[in-house]
């Protein structure tokens, strides 16, 4: 009898704890590797190599700055992480902006861009910050007649788009062709996922079991780009207020954008407002339950790490590292009345 | 007295006679859809008729997730949005041409809010939530109790519908899709028809239609 109860509760206890974890892993979607074919080209059609490289070339061009100091590029350096390694961006002026220079990392499964999440594609995003007059500060008009008085650009267009106009849509396309191609899904975290089990060392797989348990990072950077896409609060802001700024919805002031951990080790610094220099000062940040601003997510609080356990935290951050090689290309040098063209 | 009898068997026979001449004015189409490529998220079949439809809209949000890819509401009604999920979600919808524009705010885990399809008839509408935006499903403003959902899977590229009980006087079968070129089959002459599925007039993949 005493050996039946045991039982019975055993079986109660065992079904508990499966339906808790179920409970607990359910709104998350599972850690894995980017599938290309999920990727929501335009017109469902993947660029060609041509739209792409002509992409890369309108990113890297400085022309498309007013002062023809600043292209895309200045602030998202390939050789770093597609960011600046900066603590917050910086304007063709020399001007600090407000926020971080985001990542532009596996940016083709993204369901939302910037901090805030005021683009929904990367066509509506990519010419944002060339017309922004604090960022390149380059109207939409005077940007198509410098394109248009560039030589190799009408060339290429005409190639790739079969059209003699170059509109301002084409040329987001283009951008945003690029920034498609920016794809990290090769790190040894895939290794891993795909059957290497050698790929993660014992303390990454540690560090592994701690994010989707313990340290609870899964609750939001969940999924194949390790991002919810969704907006949180840390407790960081105090008079940015982000995506509540956008959707006029003061339950989300001060939430900014999850960002996807992919490449995270090359990111440096982080947050909406690059407020913590290194991946040891976010973890400590978490591990303390975050910051004391307003609106702070229900999520965030103290987690208890160990300094063994924040070290295995970072060496999984580090095995999602497959970083993107670009070359900058060989853009002609530029007449500077080129500048002065309207 | 056996008058009365004949005349009531008589009576008896000519309505079962109706009712199975009724049930024979109904035809049951069938269909398959097959894409060349990754198929898109959800499609709808649709027959318009006269009959209405009486089963009330809901769309439950769970998991980070709507529970359906897409749900017919019936113009004039109301859908009902519910949050069974652990989490606090914002429905809206923004499609300036359907003129189909609302956002029922912010809905907390249990809540429940409703809203009234007051814009264009048999239309499609993409609904999502402003604080999950990788959330997505669609509202078909449609009055027809023939209609089929048919939700789509990326590693399947054929799918199999059917529409029962649809009457006989159906003249035409209309197939859409978020996005889409929308299909329309005239139902009027044949039994088999088969039509090109294009997405701004590109190729997509085929639907064939069987009435029975």
């Amino acid at each position: 009898m005493r050996s039946m109860t045991k039982l019975c509760y055993a079986l109660f206890f065992s079904g508990f704890f499966i339906a808790s974890l179920t409970l607990q892993t359910s709104a998350t979607e599972p850690l894995s590797t980017p599938d290309i074919s999920d990727i929501e080209f335009p017109e469902d059609e993947a660029p060609t190599p041509a739209e792409v490289h002509l992409g890369k070339l309108l990113f890297f061009e400085k022309k498309l700055s007013a002062n023809g100091t600043t292209s895309c590029a200045s602030c998202h350096k390939p050789e770093q992480g597609f960011g600046d390694g900066l603590k917050l961006s910086t304007g063709s002026e020399g001007n600090k902006l407000t926020r971080h220079t985001p990542h532009l990392y596996n940016l083709a499964w993204s369901s939302i861009l910037f901090w805030d999440g005021r683009a929904n594609t990367l066509e509506q995003q990519a010419l944002m910050p060339i017309s922004n007059p604090e960022e390149m500060n380059l109207s939409e008009e005077k940007m198509l007649s410098r394109i248009i008085a560039m030589p190799e650009y009408q060339e290429q267009f005409e190639r790739v788009y079969h059209e003699k106009n170059i509109e301002a849509s084409l040329v987001s396309r283009a951008l945003s062709a690029f920034m498609r191609s920016i794809i990290s899904n090769n790190s040894l975290f895939d290794r891993y996922l795909a059957g290497d089990k050698q790929a993660l060392s014992v303390e990454a797989l540690n560090g592994l079991k701690l994010f989707e348990g313990k340290a609870k990072c899964s609750e939001c950077h969940d999924g194949p780009n390790l991002t919810d896409d969704s907006f949180h609060s840390l407790g960081i802001a105090l008079s940015d207020k982000g995506r509540g700024n956008i959707i006029k919805e003061p339950s989300m002031y001060y939430r900014f954008k999850t960002p996807g951990l992919r490449n995270v080790e090359l990111t440096a610094p982080y947050m909406h407002d690059g407020s913590l220099p290194d991946l040891e000062a976010v973890l400590k940040f978490y591990n303390d339950g975050g910051g004391l601003g307003p609106n702070k997510d229900k999520l965030m609080k103290p987690l208890n790490l160990k300094k063994h356990e924040i070290k295995d935290l970072i060496a999984f951050l580090s095995a999602l590292t497959d970083p993107v090689i670009i070359d900058r290309p060989n853009l002609p040098e530029r007449n500077q009345t080129l500048l002065e063209s309207k | 007295m056996t008058l009365r009898l004949k005349h009531w068997l008589s009576s008896a026979v000519f309505i079962a006679t109706l009712g199975q001449s009724s049930y024979t004015l109904a035809k049951n189409i069938s269909g398959t859809i097959s894409f060349i490529k990754k198929p898109p998220m959800v499609g709808i079949a649709y027959i318009p008729s006269e009959a209405s439809n009486s089963l009330k809209a809901e769309i439950d949000q769970l998991d980070k997730q709507f529970t359906a890819k897409m749900v017919v509401a019936k113009p004039g009604d109301s859908v009902t949005f519910k949050n069974s999920d652990n989490v606090d979600h914002n429905v809206f919808a923004n499609d300036i041409k359907q003129s189909a524009k609302f956002d029922v705010g912010l809905m907390y885990p249990g809540g429940e809010k409703q809203v009234l399809v007051n814009w264009q008839e048999n239309s499609i509408v993409r609904v999502g939530c402003k604080i999950h935006p990788k959330m997505r499903t669609y509202l078909a403003a449609i009055d027809t109790p023939y209609h089929e959902i048919i939700e789509f899977r990326k590693d399947k590229k054929t799918y199999a519908f059917s529409i029962a009980d649809v009457p006989e006087s159906a003249q035409t079968l209309l197939f859409e899709i978020p996005k889409y070129d929308a299909v329309t089959i005239d139902l009027s002459t044949g039994s088999t028809w088969t039509a090109d599925i294009t997405k701004k007039g590109k190729l997509r993949g085929q639907i064939t239609i069987n009435q029975k």
